[in-house]
């Protein structure tokens, strides 16, 4: 059967604020190496096209689609999951999302967290056109939308308040 | 377990309700008093109480996003008189006096309607124990909070402290047993939050897909595209090369013909990884036969259906005399209302986990139909029940397409051969092209418009010739009684519009080699699309108001229907026009329109006994994009269980129907062509409309909710585009029209 090691190659990046380093198949997508090499099982396996967004993480505060990524691409990169959003899920976007009762199903929601993030650190009171471009990129089949809509609202009060950009 | 499959499936599977699976009835044949261990008092297989008072909910229902369990969480708080939070919810594995199953929109009020009684026989048993242990009369004691209470005294005993002498006392009858009336609620009816949500918002929520067992090998499998396909040739030897690769294997399929659980025939590619499994997979190659007959495409469906709504059908229904009123008509309006397969999508893909040995077999998997695949994995193994475990960790969705179990069939197949741990993983490719979708429908209306002693016209007749098949008549025929699909015979009955002629056929499409299933709402969708317009078409053709020709439609009271079964709750017409009223009022029916501005209204009363109606505000614009201004939706649901997730469940319902309305399966040379979301496009965030939810308080017994926010869309929409700019949208999807960003 298979070979055991195919081109493995020494990848080094940060993950959630660790230094990390690894031998792993250097096209294996970021989505693979974090569940199955790091045990990190918040970002999910929606599509692996790069058409739901359930994967979304944050590859140097950038929003991106890690079923696609290539692991290789990371040298030297720094990577943030939903897991290391915050200690104890107190991070603004993650309390919004409580207060609007956002998730049904839940599996799409870090990607939908991610992404709302990720758009918040940049523009911390988007406009309408903003959000739905931005937030267009991941899908929900339950059909949280509307409450995604509200949850970004009450991040951005929050962020606000807090008086400091994410 | 002495019943066979079919039989046991026969008994399980009741079918008074019509279009689901009636667990109401199964639950409260299979849950009898019984054992319990030593430490904890457990009447009832989905309840216990152990000596330090904790109260375990053992979920006979999954969560797969409808926030049942938080719900029934409610139910139970409020009945067994404890605080929802000194609730613990666990799950166990069926047994014979424990079923567990969720379908049918049934999750939280099935447990409102049919185990709240034993839930109160359960407090009448410690408010018992306690009268015993003060030896006073029981109708002295009361419960709060987990005590039992002494009348007009300070004094109270917790539950925990009474759990052992209440296990010698014997359990009150559950039907002699008061349950609490709503004025006593003290949870059931508040908002309360899904009790796994911070689980969800830190990305510690394990899925299926998330289950991880030591020596774990992942299969990605290629499967024959064709139902009635087989393998022509194939050669594995690159896969077998490629990096992790552990074993490449033929897996036998289901067949066809008489398999109501089809799965198809495929190659599984077995590796240390999924990433590696689906890589190798892309290395097969595989060459499929297909009888020639089933090279289906678009076009051959169409012909097909087109030429079965010329036959006569079987009659569901019948009343007065369609013919003759025909012969009276002045003319006759007809159209045929289309809608396609439809894949249900989950963003979860499915995914099954197995580990099989010779005396055991554990699967872990989102299939929410638990007893059925333990059932299966009986017959299939050789085992008794309590040698097939079942686990459910959380549902990354379903919407009726985890009621089926091809996916830990084969999971539990593959470990078996390989005796390792399996975890058997869709990609979107094959949740595209492996589905069991939502049955196509051709459904022709068709009345006769004469004039009254006024010269005012009117209809006095309906005929409605279907074309569909059902999941389960489709392979196997001989569920036909007499001729009639008792999966689908009941749907047309739930529109109750009286005109004094209808004639209501059938005909059934076992013929397609599509697998199909159920789809949030199934048939209700199809029926509801079809009335709805129609009843649109023809209040337009009579020139009276669309609002007020609905009504006028519903004024009589008699019933129209018999029941369709013992335990059915009748449509009660005075609460759908309320529904009706109440979504035209909101939706301000009768406002102003600006150019290419309309507005469209729908409702239906479901198989889990809800009402909703729906209005529809869009504007098209002359390059026909259309944008949805507004969805106003209105439920009678009964006792509202947990406000703020049937607001959600509406919510999800209506983004539901907008999805399907823009998106369809299609199907070439004998194949599903669709890939992914981007050849399935489902609605996404910026198309969104405005949904505005509200709930009628009612003390009505609770009723379902998971599937009715969809029913009304598709024609309250399509009227409303037709009120926009006099076109009639009688197709599924929308052809020509596109949903714009809002």
């Amino acid at each position: 059967m298979g070979s055991e090691q195919n081109n493995f190659q020494k990848i080094d990046f940060t993950v959630n604020g660790k230094p990390v380093s690894l031998m792993v198949e250097p096209n294996k997508p970021l989505l693979w190496v974090l569940r199955d090499e790091l045990n990190l099982k918040g970002t999910k396996y929606g599509c692996g096209l790069s058409t739901c967004g359930a994967c979304t993480l944050h590859l140097d505060g950038q929003a991106v689609r890690s079923c696609v990524l290539p692991v290789s691409a990371c040298q030297g990169k720094e990577i943030t999951t939903v897991e290391g959003l915050s200690e104890d899920g107190e991070h603004p976007v993650q309390k919004a999302w409580v207060e609007a009762e956002v998730p049904q199903c839940g599996y799409c929601q870090s990607g939908q967290i991610m992404q709302a993030t990720a758009l918040l650190m940049t523009n911390p009171e988007p406009d309408n056109a903003t959000v739905n471009q931005y937030m267009s990129q991941v899908l929900c089949r339950c059909g949280t939308y509307p409450r995604i809509k509200k949850a970004i609202g009450l991040a951005s009060e929050l962020i606000k308040e807090k008086g400091t950009s994410l | 377990m002495s019943l066979n499959r079919r039989e046991f499936l026969k008994a399980s599977l009741s079918v008074s309700s019509g279009s689901l699976l009636s667990f109401s009835v199964i639950t409260s044949a299979s849950e009898e008093p019984g054992s319990e261990a030593d430490a904890e008092l457990s009447p009832y297989p989905f309840l216990s109480i152990d000596d330090k008072g904790r109260v375990t909910y053992f979920t006979t229902r999954s969560d797969l996003g409808q926030g049942s369990i938080t719900g029934i969480c409610l139910i139970i708080a409020d009945e067994l008189g404890v605080e929802p939070d000194d609730i613990t919810v666990d799950f166990k594995s069926p047994q014979e006096r424990h079923w567990v199953g969720t379908g049918g929109s049934s999750g939280t009020y099935s447990v409102y309607r049919y185990h709240r009684p034993r839930i109160a026989a359960v407090r009448q048993l410690l408010i018992n124990a306690a009268a015993k242990l003060w030896q006073v009369s029981s109708s002295q004691c009361e419960v709060s909070n987990g005590y039992v209470c002494k009348n007009g005294t300070e004094e109270k005993v917790s539950y925990g402290q009474l759990v052992a002498l209440a296990k010698m006392l014997e359990l009150p009858d559950e039907k002699a047993v008061e349950v609490f009336e709503p004025d006593k609620f003290r949870w059931i009816g508040k908002s309360r939050r899904l009790n796994h949500i911070a689980s969800i918002v830190t990305g510690e929520a394990k899925y299926g897909i998330d289950i991880e067992l030591p020596e774990m090998l992942f299969a990605s499998i290629e499967r024959c595209p064709y139902p009635r396909g087989s393998i022509r040739s194939f050669d594995l030897k690159a896969a077998k090369a490629s990096p992790g690769v552990v074993e490449v294997t033929e897996l036998k399929g289901s067949g066809w013909e008489g398999q109501a659980q089809y799965r198809p025939t495929g190659i599984a590619v077995i590796a240390k990884s999924a990433w590696q499994a689906q890589q190798a997979r892309e290395k097969l190659s595989v060459e499929w036969k297909c009888p020639q007959s089933d090279l289906i495409n678009d076009a051959s469906i169409d012909r097909y259906y087109s030429q079965k709504l010329k036959q006569a059908g079987v009659v569901v229904h019948q009343k007065g005399d369609y013919i003759r009123e025909l012969s009276l008509a002045e003319h006759k309006l007809d159209a045929v209302y289309k809608t396609p397969y439809w894949n249900h999508a989950p963003l979860e893909p499915m995914n099954a986990t197995a580990v099989v040995n010779d005396s055991r077999c554990e699967v872990w998997s989102g299939c929410h139909l638990q007893t059925i695949l333990q059932t299966e994995l009986m017959e299939l193994l050789g085992f008794e029940s309590e040698q097939v475990i079942i686990h459910t960790p959380l549902i990354g969705g379903s919407f009726g397409r985890r009621l089926y179990r091809d996916y830990a069939i084969e999971a539990v197949l593959l470990a078996q051969k390989i005796k390792k741990p399996i975890q058997v993983l869709f990609n979107r490719l094959d949740e595209s092209k492996h589905g069991q979708y939502m049955p196509a429908a051709h459904i022709q209306m068709t009345s006769g418009i004469r004039k009254n002693e006024k010269n005012t016209p009117f209809a006095n007749s309906l005929h409605v010739r279907a074309v569909q098949a059902s999941n389960e008549s489709q392979r196997t025929p001989e569920t036909l009684k007499d001729g009639k699909d008792p999966y689908l015979q009941f749907d047309p009955l739930r529109i109750p519009y009286e005109f004094e002629n209808l004639h209501y056929e059938q005909c059934y499409t076992h013929e397609m080699p599509v697998p199909t299933g159920y789809w949030r709402g199934t048939y209700g969708n199809n029926y509801c699309f079809a009335f709805e317009s129609w009843i649109d078409e023809l209040a337009i053709h009579l020139k009276q108001d669309r609002l007020d020709y609905r009504l006028s439609l519903l004024e009589n009271d008699k019933e129209l229907y018999p029941k369709v079964s013992d335990d059915a709750e009748q449509l009660d017409k005075k609460l759908a026009k309320r529904v009706i009223k109440r979504a035209a009022e909101l939706a301000d029916w009768r406002g102003n329109k600006s150019a290419g501005q309309g507005r469209g209204i729908a409702w239906c009363w479901s198989f889990f006994y809800s009402y909703a109606a729906a209005v529809a505000d869009v504007s098209v614009s002359s390059k026909k994009e259309i944008t949805v201004n507004k969805i106003t939706i209105v439920i009678d649901c009964g006792i509202a269980v947990n406000p703020n997730m049937i607001k959600a469940q509406l919510e999800g319902g209506v983004i539901w129907a907008l999805s399907a309305m823009q998106t369809q399966v299609h199907f070439e040379a004998g194949k599903v062509v669709n890939n992914s979301f981007a050849d399935y496009p489902v609605l996404n965030y910026s198309q969104c409309p405005p949904i505005e939810v509200d709930i009628i308080s009612s003390q009505r017994p609770a009723s379902g909710v998971g599937e009715i926010g969809n029913m009304p869309i598709f024609a309250a929409v399509c009227n409303a585009i037709y009120d926009a700019i006099g076109v009639r949208v009688r197709e599924l999807p929308l052809k020509d029209f596109r949903i714009k960003a809002t």
